[in-house]
């Protein structure tokens, strides 16, 4: 029998980036199942230290398959799909443009296109899954009506074993994601403050991300100098040591984001025990199921009263591992991986 | 009824400590500063500011380890350049001007035939 060949193509892939994280994830699997094949993205930071080419170096065969992570408009990516033997497209969502018109315009204008493109792709493909019903959703308005879901793989044994107890010392609040509009880590750190102001005066926040633009990242910084000196730390780089460490020194875990087609930081928050304190918006509910405290509340005070009890309730921490530990079953990575082989296979 | 759920009686416990702090003056102060805005459709007002492009210099980054000397060798280009992309951007901003200025003009002149018709304008 031939050999199975994979090519996965990216839109972008970056150090910190959890679709490239993702696509090499899939990769490892590939490798173990003795598929080949080579992965490359249409932009790669120059920082990024992975076996992945640019796009234009990308040749295949047509027994080959090709895997498209879709998440930002790619000139002629459409065509390419349709070139292919056997094309899969995995949905990793666009962020809406409205998000970024103000702070970076060529961002704003590569959702717009990427959502208009995602329709000519949707219909290209053989398969088409998104990452999570959110995402499934979404692909089947654009004209993939039999699209699936499947899930992130999520490969728990890859992370550091979490700790038995509580971090010691004052609160610490923690975010995780690139700093971006739509992530509002302007309402995490308003919400913190709050938090901090009424609750806990010694409280910490981390916020770990790569900025949108330094500009956007100024921003970040002088309203966190404004509204809580001295407070909060802003990690724009660590390494995957440093963000495990992150989450065991948290005491709860804040997510105010706006949008989110899966929302990965959750899963790792569940696993290291940290309660998860989130907004209820886009694909956040689906990903945390019962696992989090959900609220869709425009008053931040509500969210800064579910720190205090986030962080101080001892029996519903407890309650909130159980669930997240019973959530983190739903994404088994051995489930994935077998729904990823069925998928590239046919 | 309160929910049996313990999240779900967190999150509600949390909205009535949210409005009993509010009620005895808690959370009042106001905190300012920068504040996300999403934008559905451009106003006139920032259509107009759009149009005079004004890109910054701080574009200019590296998320390289040792990009620093690549990052000066390109600001220093855009030092000798200057006067040819002010030129540029003049022309670019320009034509970007006259566009928006039409537009703003276009949309004038169909609400007042759509008043003059007296039909509702469309959504």
């Amino acid at each position: 029998m031939a050999r199975n060949r994979v090519h996965q193509v990216l839109c972008a892939a970056g150090r910190y980036d959890a679709i490239t994280t993702q696509a090499l994830a899939f990769r490892r699997r590939f490798e173990r199942w003795g598929w080949g094949g080579s992965d490359h993205a249409a932009q790669i930071d120059p920082g990024l230290d992975a076996d992945i080419g640019p796009l234009s170096t990308l040749s295949f065969e047509a027994s080959d398959a090709l895997l498209i992570h879709y998440s930002g408009y790619v000139p002629g990516l459409e065509a390419l799909a349709r070139r292919a033997g056997r094309t899969l497209l995995v949905y990793h969502n666009i962020t809406p443009p409205r998000w970024f018109w103000a702070y970076d315009s060529g961002v704003a204008l590569h959702c717009a296109l990427g959502r208009e493109q995602l329709a000519e792709i949707a219909r290209a493909v053989d398969v088409a899954a998104g990452v999570s019903e959110f995402n499934a959703g979404e692909l089947r308005a654009a004209g993939a009506p039999a699209a699936s879901v499947l899930p992130i793989l999520f490969d728990r044994d890859r992370l550091p074993q979490p700790a038995a107890d509580p971090p010691a010392g004052p609160p610490r609040v923690l975010f995780v994601g690139r700093l971006a509009p739509h992530k509002r880590q302007d309402d995490v750190i308003r919400a913190f403050e709050l938090y901090r102001r009424r609750h806990a005066p010694d409280a910490r926040l981390t916020l770990v991300g790569e900025p949108l633009s330094p500009a956007f990242g100024a921003r970040i910084r002088d309203l966190a100098d404004e509204l809580a000196p001295g407070a909060v730390e802003i990690e724009e780089r660590v390494d995957a040591a440093e963000l495990w460490e992150c989450y065991r020194s948290a005491h709860a875990f804040l997510c105010l984001s706006e949008h989110e087609g899966f929302c990965i930081p959750l899963l790792e928050a569940f696993h290291f025990g940290v309660p998860v304190v989130a907004r209820a918006a886009a694909g956040i509910p689906e990903t945390s199921g019962d696992a989090a405290l959900l609220a869709d509340d425009d008053d931040l005070a509500v969210f800064a009263e579910l720190l205090h009890v986030a962080a101080g309730d001892d029996g519903l921490r407890a309650e909130l591992r159980r669930r997240g530990d019973a959530r983190l079953e739903c994404f088994d990575a051995e489930r994935t991986a077998e729904l990823l082989r069925a998928a590239v296979t046919g | 009824m309160a929910s049996p759920d313990p999240a779900q009686r967190a999150v509600e416990r949390a909205r009535e400590r949210a409005r009993s702090g509010r009620a005895e003056g808690a959370y009042g102060d106001e905190l300012g500063g920068f504040e996300v805005e999403p934008i559905d459709r451009a106003d006139r007002a920032q259509l107009l500011r759009w149009a005079l492009i004004s890109p910054d210099a701080a574009g200019i980054y590296t998320t390289r380890r040792l990009g620093r000397p690549i990052v000066l060798v390109k600001r220093a280009l855009l030092r000798l350049l200057r006067q040819y992309h002010h030129d540029v951007l003049g022309q670019q901003s320009r034509f970007n001007a006259q566009v928006v200025d039409r537009l703003l003009d276009l949309e004038r002149r169909v609400a007042e035939l759509e008043r003059r018709a007296g039909g509702d304008p469309p959504a």
